[in-house]
């Protein structure tokens, strides 16, 4: 049991005398000696013969980097990733920055002078110190002082060790088995971590939900359904449930004056207001080959690139009949159809209408193009 | 050392912290019993009724959370009421504790050492009551996590040249580290707790909460080093919040609010009626937890000197806004000015100004300093006008400024003194709490002033 | 009575909805919970080709309210009407038009609205309504009893001759035309003078001088859009030596015409006539300003200026000057009596205005529409003695709402008890409806077709601009079906009836288009010109003049003159269940949601009343009890009120205000004008909701005006402007950067920007609740000011919206970049993203943010919900919102713009306010562009920026106010 020893602790009535016992003990050079105190004895660690304390080179690296820290998230956030003009301001207006650099230099520094006391330095929490399973610590943490000569790396002489403290006058003496295990901080920071990681999965899930649920129960509702009716959106109020409405007949919007043309005789009257330029054309080709060509095939030439399946037989605008056509005809088939061919008067503008008769020529003389075109 | 202090004169001779001789021991068995002891009938009345009016202010809250602000009084151009008087308030009143436990401590002011720990618990039970109303207070409460700087789908981060944003982080700062500091000086107490503790349960609680602490001395020296620079870190962290708080005033535009002495000036204020506030709780503390020997009337009257020094800053304060109101020659701050004094709340600013600078006056006088009626009557007086400061700042300025087609009343609503009484319930009900579980008093540090406890030093402490 | 109607009684439509939508929206939030509903995609069966969804049409209509016919322009969505501006082809309206024209469209999706006919209050369908009127007819045609057809006043011509073909089905048909705030005494007077009634349209465009006797051309008056326009082009000078118009005005209370006045004074009203008679005489006597045939200046010997300047306080120089300016001005001066003058001040007016050569110049009549059949309160008793006498079998009561304005409610239900069967077409289940048994509901004019007669040269068309939104009927066909009834082969409906007419009596004969084509040209326009024979000149009568000398004579007796003129927004109390009207701020007073009467300072002081004091006004024997509100301005002894509140029926409307109509006199032509009024203190309070407590500048530089001859003075005015110095780097603003100027010269205050920008951006109406907290959620709002002292104050309006600061203090302090700026320099509003810490507002030294304080827009369902503009998102509560320069309409011509690959022109974008603003004060451009219209008029040295001394950098400039005192004269001699 004696070579096991850990430690062998005597208490004392009060620091004076402890302060006084401590060179003493020490000269005997039994082991480690160490004191156990209720409260901060002042030039103990003087006469143990501790080494200064390096927190304070931990905090004031800590707290640069919180200031760096601050100051770069600052200028990516608003500056870098997303930079928005504000009130006029540059997008990285360093001096409003400074009040969170400050803060968050704080932050750093004090958790790490905290927890760094604790876990790093202090090797906290370590419950399997014998001296908490001891009899003494009842004592010292209320009001006796104890000393303690510890195994250093040679064991520990039991014998030696209670004589070095009985004649410094030490009471109560107690001898301390080996912890069971060391501390261990570093093992205590490694599962607060697993700890933490996984209250922040469980947090961000639950987050996750909430806001998944909760924002659509008033009053929580965001902007996503507005009372207002957007084209396109069904109406409870319109017997049809529509939203978009049917404008009353017979009534003329500004822009829109109804086509009242009905005879293609009539229709030949009309005039292509539009100029023969490459924008019109371009305009002309893009709505042909939108709405007419899947007919009427891309060269017009009554070739379908998609309806032959069904049998339909749409007209050859390369013929002679409609190449003799006047443009007003062509508008006016447009507008309101021929045989099978419906209306395309919705789906067209008025400058498309035309720019498409613009077009239909442009195919025609391209196909039957004479010499001089090729010239 | 001795003998140079029995020729020193009375006033500088190091003063007696404790009535009659106190041992080691001793403290422990008068301050660690309370956990263990069954509370008084007195201590359920009052938590009842403390619990009661916190319970009204959270269903209020909850009101005002599904109806909107609305409830409230604010209006236009008073868009902020209560909600920011409330928040400035208690920010202010958690400041007592930091300073008494960092900045005293710095001045190696041994008497803040019995003292310190319930002060530092009021701070971190203040700035709580404090978090609750900028939370609150912004329309769609659901998304004021919207103010954080987080990664979100929305591919927007926060805009930290509001004032605001330096608010959540000061605020949050100052609550975490506060936390620390507190937790921090707990340790050693809550080892004692263990060590003298026979309920089983309390054992294992306290033995996790004080991470196995064992007293060794070199875990003392770390320990003292890092309670030495958290005083320093705290001290300027004190400083700053109250001043980030009233950045949010000093830096708009609006006259009354735009003015350089704010930060002094607020931090000042917060001092000021964060010592009221505590010399409230401790007078209590004082008497029914019958710790008469431990917070002696020399520790009061030290806190009431100290109200009085304040004081005469807050008066220094108000002629200096007066001042620059006459001396900028700037129309509409002269305008808020007379309205702080003559205006339709002039009875506010008038108020203020009698329990902030005047009724504090009385203190000059040892009877009133040393007599509970008159302490705990001008702490009261400084509350209310440290209350009212802010109403005469944030209400009255708002209501009158720029254009006067847009000048309007404000009126508060019952919900509004619903919300503000809720506050101190929460905050009396966190204190009743504390005074049953855990030491109010830092005994470690008390038994480090204990005459003949530092022999390196003749006795006494000098850190 | 709609049965909804009468289960809402005694409950708050907005309360009750709200319940309605909360337990609503919780269901959906329940059954919605694990995904956002995002609502199914609803196309069109059949597209018809003028819609293409997401881009407005542009329908042209004409709207009625009382004798005005208001050509319009609707802008509709998918075919549903959001929004309604003035005709730009219109050559008087110039795509301006009335506020209440702008705010109407709220009534057509109003969901008090009658939806279904009702016989005896319960609900009935169509053909049981009309059958039992059409047996009732019948019936009374059989036994040759007459019927009564009370309508509003009749502008069209078309349905003047339906009522004509009507009464051949039905030879004893009686037709009265009825509108409680038509001009009697201004007819009277003319058909007295000229001898016939017709209005004249006064071409203040033409008008050097005006003088106004309790005229408010530029307010309540009909014309006033058209009046506003005219004088306000006259008050826009750009140069000190530029010409400006003056504008005298003499008045009892303060109004809008009075607030903009060269030269002001307070006047008993029934003074007026006294004094333009002695104007008369001054006139001919000193400055050889003939009189007409048949007068002499000794028959105006009872009219010394000197004397009643003595009893008016007036200085006599003042009024001399008058004169001189009258006799310098000649054909271009114009004199205008208010309808509420009694008939002699018209008759004066009248001979000034015929004196000076105004009459045919300023003063038009040559294409005056012919006089409705249109009958006084007087006829309207008569009327009802005869139904109480039981001489009427059926009275059908078309638009009319006899039974809220005629003064004596008694006489009013023993009436309709004499009649068998009472007929109600109209829009709502009001006052009237409910004293009648069959109630049919009537289209609104927004679903309705019709024509109208602006003037002999000029008709307008109206056209539905949706279906009918309600199992409802236009009343013209309710006509047509009951002619049909009675045996007549008549139109199958009124459209077609309106058409076959047009083509037999409008259609040119030589047209050389068909009548399709000529009559979808005019739809498309809304107008039709023609030519048309003018009417000769009108000659004065003396004996009428006479007759008006001998009255206007004696001094009125004493006691309290109470004026009574309709209200800005209720208008006769028509509109009084139209929220934005309620809401609207009364120019003057700035009242809203109330009409307290206004008291001189003086007689406030004299029975120690102050705003709110709530008193018991007493006059013919009719008492009520009233708020007042101390009017600086207002003459002493006169007590000034708003007609057309006091509802008793429909949520809104109902218990707003006080009901003032009985204390007009029926037997009186001037109704609106009551002496010997007494008044005492009730010892009770009511709250004023009042959206601008303070009224006074303290003396800050917020709003500048000075005189034409101060305006030369300080030519080097704009030198005065100091740049600020700034820390921060010039802003680039690469394409555009948008900017506003508001001339307040030419603004009168009229408040129908507000109007305009509440339909364009979904402004909700919080009630008179919120509006008393403050709470009013106003873009744009105008700011008035009093001058001077209380008595005979200066008054400045100036319109307050978003500044759109480039160093904007809200955009700084709002810590979720809600509130940003974009690169053409507008400061935006990201409602999405704003948490509401509302720091932004106290920040804002213009106060123009307004906060969501609570949900003002999550009650509102269909068909209320119909109006919004889909363009603009609709703010929950807990929401920051702002005025953004109408950023919808910038996006809109910007991506027109880029289709048309070219750049945007200037003027093409208008904001709602300013294509609203009938002054045409507001111009919108882009203030990069050196040429364009608001580069120029900012430049001008009269622009300056408001508080721009805090370095903000406004985005709008104001151009200083104008007055052209004459020299001499007026109260601003300075």
């Amino acid at each position: 049991m004696a070579e096991r020893a850990f430690a062998v602790v005597g208490l004392f009535d009060s620091a004076q005398e402890l302060i006084e016992a401590i060179p003493r003990v020490r000269a005997r050079q039994v082991g480690r000696v160490e004191a156990y105190t209720p409260y901060p004895v002042h030039g103990i660690d003087a006469a143990l013969g501790l080494r200064r304390s390096p927190l304070g080179g931990m905090v004031l690296v800590a707290g640069l980097l919180g200031t760096v820290t601050a100051l770069s998230f600052q200028w990516w956030m608003n500056a870098v990733d997303y930079p928005i003009p504000i009130g006029g301001k540059a997008v990285f207006s360093w001096q409003a920055f400074v009040p969170v650099m400050f803060e968050v230099t704080v932050l750093f520094a004090t958790f790490t002078a905290g927890l760094g006391m604790l876990f790093l330095l202090n090797r906290l929490p370590f419950f399997s110190h014998p001296l908490l399973s001891s009899k003494a610590i009842a004592a010292v943490t209320r009001d006796k002082f104890a000393l303690a000569v510890e195994a250093d790396g040679n064991g520990l002489d039991v014998d030696r060790a209670r004589a070095a403290l009985l004649t410094v006058g030490a009471k109560m003496l107690e001898v301390l088995p080996f912890p069971s295990r060391e501390p261990s901080s570093l093992r205590f920071i490694f599962r607060a971590t697993l700890g933490i990681a996984a209250a922040c999965v469980v947090a961000g899930y639950g987050m996750y939900w909430t806001i998944k649920l909760f924002p659509v129960l008033p009053p929580m509702v965001h902007m996503q359904d507005q009372p207002k009716l957007n084209a396109y959106k069904a109406s409870v109020f319109f017997k049809d449930g529509h939203g978009m409405q049917i404008p009353v007949e017979g009534t003329v919007p500004r822009g829109y004056l109804p086509y009242t043309i009905s005879t293609q005789g009539e229709a030949g009257e009309l005039v292509n207001p539009l100029p023969r330029t490459r924008q019109v054309l371009q305009k002309g080709r893009k709505a042909f080959s939108e709405h007419c060509a899947v007919c009427h095939g891309a060269l017009g030439n009554g070739v379908p690139t998609l309806t032959s399946a069904y049998g339909a037989k749409p007209a050859n605008l390369q013929a002679q009949t409609f190449r003799d056509y006047p443009d007003g005809k062509i508008y006016h088939v447009i507008m309101v159809g021929k045989n099978a061919m419906p209306s395309y008067a919705a789906d067209l503008t008025e400058d498309e209408r035309w720019a498409i008769v613009h077009y239909v020529r442009v195919l025609q003389r391209a196909q039957n193009a004479r010499d001089e075109d090729l010239r | 050392m001795r003998a140079e202090a029995a020729v020193l004169p009375e006033a500088l001779r190091p003063p007696v912290l404790t009535d009659g001789p106190v041992s080691l021991g001793g403290i422990d068995d008068q301050v660690l019993a309370f956990p263990a002891k069954k509370p008084p009938v007195a201590w359920y009345v009052a938590f009842a009724f403390t619990f009661a009016v916190m319970a009204m202010g959270f269903t209020l809250i909850g009101y005002t959370f599904y109806m909107g602000i609305g409830v409230w009084g604010n209006n236009r151009p008073v868009f902020w009421a209560f909600d920011i008087i409330n928040f400035v308030f208690w920010v202010g009143i958690g400041h007592a504790g930091t300073l008494i436990s960092a900045i005293l401590f710095l001045f190696r002011a041994r008497w803040r050492n019995a003292i310190a720990r319930f002060a530092e618990a009021m701070t971190i039970f203040a700035v709580m009551c404090a978090a609750i109303f900028p939370a609150i207070h912004v329309g769609r409460p659901w998304l004021a996590f919207w103010l954080l700087p987080y990664p979100n789908e929305r591919a927007l981060w926060t805009n930290f040249r509001s004032p605001l944003l330096w608010d959540v982080f000061a605020v949050s700062t100052y609550f975490s580290v506060s936390l620390m500091f507190w937790y921090l000086g707990l340790i050693p107490d809550i080892a004692s707790l263990r060590d003298r503790t026979t309920s089983k349960f309390r054992r294992v609680l306290y033995t996790v909460l004080s991470l196995g602490w064992n007293g060794a001395a070199s875990h003392w020296q770390h320990y003292e080093k890092a309670y030495l620079l958290l005083a320093g870190l705290a001290t300027g962290l004190v400083l700053s919040v109250h001043s980030v708080v009233s950045f949010d005033f000093a830096v708009s535009l609006v006259p009354g609010w735009h003015m350089t002495i704010f930060p002094p000036y607020f931090v000042t204020g917060a001092i000021f009626a964060g010592f009221a506030m505590v010399v409230i709780v401790l007078v209590v503390v004082r008497e029914t937890m019958d710790l008469k020997n431990l917070i002696t009337m020399y520790h009061l009257d030290t806190m009431n000197k100290i109200i009085l020094a304040m004081s005469c800053l807050m008066g220094y304060a108000y002629v200096m806004e007066a001042f620059t109101a006459w001396y900028s020659m700037n129309d509409y701050l002269h305008h808020i000015f007379m309205q702080y004094i003559t205006g339709t709340y002039g009875w506010a600013g008038w108020l203020t100004i009698s329990c902030n600078v005047l009724i504090p006056q009385l203190l000059w006088s040892r009877r009133v300093r040393r007599s509970y009626a008159g302490m705990i009557f001008v702490s009261l007086a400084v509350t209310v006008g440290m209350w009212f400061e802010r109403f005469v700042i944030i209400v009255i300025s708002l209501h009158q400024d720029y254009l006067p087609s847009s000048w309007h009343i404000y009126k508060p609503t019952l919900v509004d003194f619903g919300i503000l009484f809720g506050s101190f319930g929460m905050f009396f009900t966190l204190v009743l709490l504390f005074a049953r579980v855990l030491p109010v008093i830092a005994t470690t540090e008390v038994k480090v002033i204990l005459p003949g406890a530092q022999p390196a030093h003749g006795g006494d402490h000098h850190g | 009575m709609d049965p909804i109607e009468t289960a809402l009684e005694g409950i708050s439509r907005r309360r009750f909805l709200a319940l309605l939508s909360a337990s609503a929206a919780l269901a959906s939030g329940v059954t919605s919970c694990s995904k956002v509903d995002r609502g199914k995609v609803v196309p069109y069966t059949r597209k018809p080709r003028e819609v293409v969804p997401g881009i407005a049409d542009h329908y042209a209509s004409t709207f009625q309210e009382g004798l005005n016919a208001y050509s319009v322009l609707v802008k509709t969505r998918e075919g549903r009407p959001i929004h309604i501006e003035g005709n730009d082809e219109h050559p008087h309206f110039m795509s301006k038009t009335s506020l209440r024209a702008v705010a109407d469209i709220l009534r057509l999706y109003d969901p008090d609205r009658l939806r279904q006919p009702l016989v005896d209050g319960k609900p009935a369908t169509w053909s049981q309504a009309e059958a039992k009127v059409a047996a009732a007819l019948k019936e009374a045609k059989d036994a040759g009893k007459p019927v009564l057809l009370l309508s509003g006043a009749v502008l069209s011509p078309t349905r003047k001759a339906l009522i004509a073909e009507f009464k051949q089905f039905l030879p004893g048909l009686v037709h009265r035309a009825f509108e409680p705030s038509a001009p009697q005494a201004e007819r009277i007077a003319a058909s007295a003078v000229f001898g016939e009634a017709l209005r004249p349209r006064y071409r203040l465009d033409r008008a050097e001088v005006l003088v106004s006797f309790q005229n408010d051309f530029l307010g309540t008056e009909a014309d006033a859009p058209i009046a506003i326009r005219e004088f306000a082009a006259k008050r826009r000078v750009s140069e000190p030596n530029g010409r400006m118009n003056r504008l005298w005005v003499f008045e009892g209370g303060m109004t809008l015409t009075g607030a903009k006045a060269d030269a002001r004074f307070a006047i008993r009203p029934s003074r007026a006539a006294a004094l333009a008679f002695a104007l008369a005489r001054t006139l001919s006597q000193q400055h050889g300003v003939p009189l007409p045939a048949g007068l002499t200046p000794d028959s105006l010997v009872a009219f010394d200026l000197g004397k009643l300047a003595d009893e008016l306080r007036i200085p006599t120089a003042t009024l001399h000057a008058l004169a001189a300016d009258l006799a310098r001005a000649g054909k271009t001066a114009v004199v205008l009596a208010g309808p509420a003058l009694p008939v002699e001040a018209h008759v004066a007016a009248h001979l000034l205005n015929v004196m000076l050569g105004a009459e045919g110049h300023t003063v038009e009549t040559a294409f005056a529409p012919d006089p409705v059949d249109l009958g006084t309160f007087e006829d309207l008793r008569a009327l009802l003695d005869d139904m109480k006498s039981g001489r009427f079998r059926t009275a059908i009561f078309w638009g009319v709402n006899p039974a809220y304005c005629y003064p004596d409610a008694s006489h009013w239900t023993a009436a309709v008890g004499g009649v068998p069967l009472n007929v109600f077409i109209g829009l709502h289940p009001d006052e009237t409806a409910r004293h009648c048994q069959v109630a049919l509901p009537e289209h609104h004019w927004l679903e309705a077709w019709g024509d109208y007669e602006y003037s002999t040269d000029l008709l307008s068309l109206q056209q539905p601009t949706i279906g009918p939104l309600h199992d409802t009927k236009q009343g013209e066909d309710v006509v047509l079906d009951v002619m049909r009834a009675l045996g007549g082969s008549v139109a199958a409906d009124f459209h077609e009836y309106l058409r076959t007419r047009w083509e037999k009596e409008v259609l040119p004969s030589e047209s050389p288009v068909s009548f399709d084509g000529f009559w979808n040209a005019v739809l498309h326009d809304g107008i039709l010109m023609r030519a048309a024979q003018p009417r000769p000149a009108r000659t004065l009568r003396g004996a009428a003049i006479m007759a008006a000398v001998a009255n206007a004579a004696a001094p009125a007796a004493g006691g309290f003159e109470l004026l009574l003129h309709p209200g800005t927004g209720v208008h006769d109390g028509r509109y009084a269940n139209n929220g934005w009207l309620q809401e609207l701020p009364d120019p003057v007073t700035k009242v809203t949601w109330s009409n307290p009467a206004s008291i001189a300072p003086a007689d406030a002081q004299r029975l120690n009343l102050t705003d709110g004091d709530v008193v018991r006004l007493e006059a013919s024997g009719r008492a009520v009890e009233i708020p007042v509100i101390v009017q600086p301005g207002q003459a002493t002894g006169v007590v000034s009120a708003a007609l057309g509140y006091g509802r008793t029926t429909l949520s809104v409307a109902g218990d707003v205000g006080v009901n003032l109509y009985p204390f007009l006199e029926v037997a009186s032509p001037a109704p609106g004008l009551r002496t010997a009024a007494r008044l005492t203190p009730a010892g009770k309070r009511a709250a004023l909701p009042q959206t601008q407590m303070h009224s006074v500048m303290e003396g800050r530089d917020i709003v500048r005006s000075f005189s034409l001859a101060e305006y030369a003075g300080k030519h080097a005015h704009g030198e005065q402007e100091h740049e600020l110095l700034t820390m921060y780097p010039e802003q680039l603003f690469p394409e555009h950067k948008w900017g506003m100027a508001i001339d307040l010269s030419a603004c009168v205050g009229c408040g129908e920007c507000t109007v305009a920008c509440q339909s364009e951006n979904n402004i909700p109406v919080v009630g008179p609740e919120q509006v008393l907290k403050g709470r009013e959620m106003h873009w744009m709002r105008i700011d008035r000011y009093y001058e001077g002292d209380a008595d005979s104050p200066r008054v400045v309006y100036q319109p307050m919206l978003c500044q759109q600061c480039d160093n904007a203090p809200c955009e700084n302090v709002c810590p979720v970049n809600a509130t940003t700026h974009s690169p053409d320099g507008l400061n935006q509003m990201t409602y999405n993203r704003c948490v509401g810490t509302r720091y932004c507002a106290n920040n804002c030294p213009y106060k123009v943010r307004r906060f969501n304080f609570l949900d003002f827009t999550a009650t509102k369902t269909e068909p209320e919900s119909l109006v919004y503009n889909p363009e603009v998102t609709v703010r929950p509560r807990g929401v920051m919102e702002k005025c953004t320069f109408c950023v919808q309409r910038i996006q809109d011509v910007r991506q027109r713009a880029k289709a048309e690959t070219r750049a945007i022109r200037d003027g093409e974008i208008t904001p709602a306010c300013a294509a609203a603003c009938p002054a045409e004060a507001i111009v919108f451009g882009d203030l990069k562009d050196p040429n364009s219209a608001v580069s120029q008029i900012s430049a001008n040295d009269r622009g300056y920026r408001v508080l721009e001394e805090l370095g903000v950098r406004p985005a709008v400039t104001y151009l200083a106010g104008l007055t052209n005192p004459v020299s001499g004269g007026g109260k601003h001699e300075s």
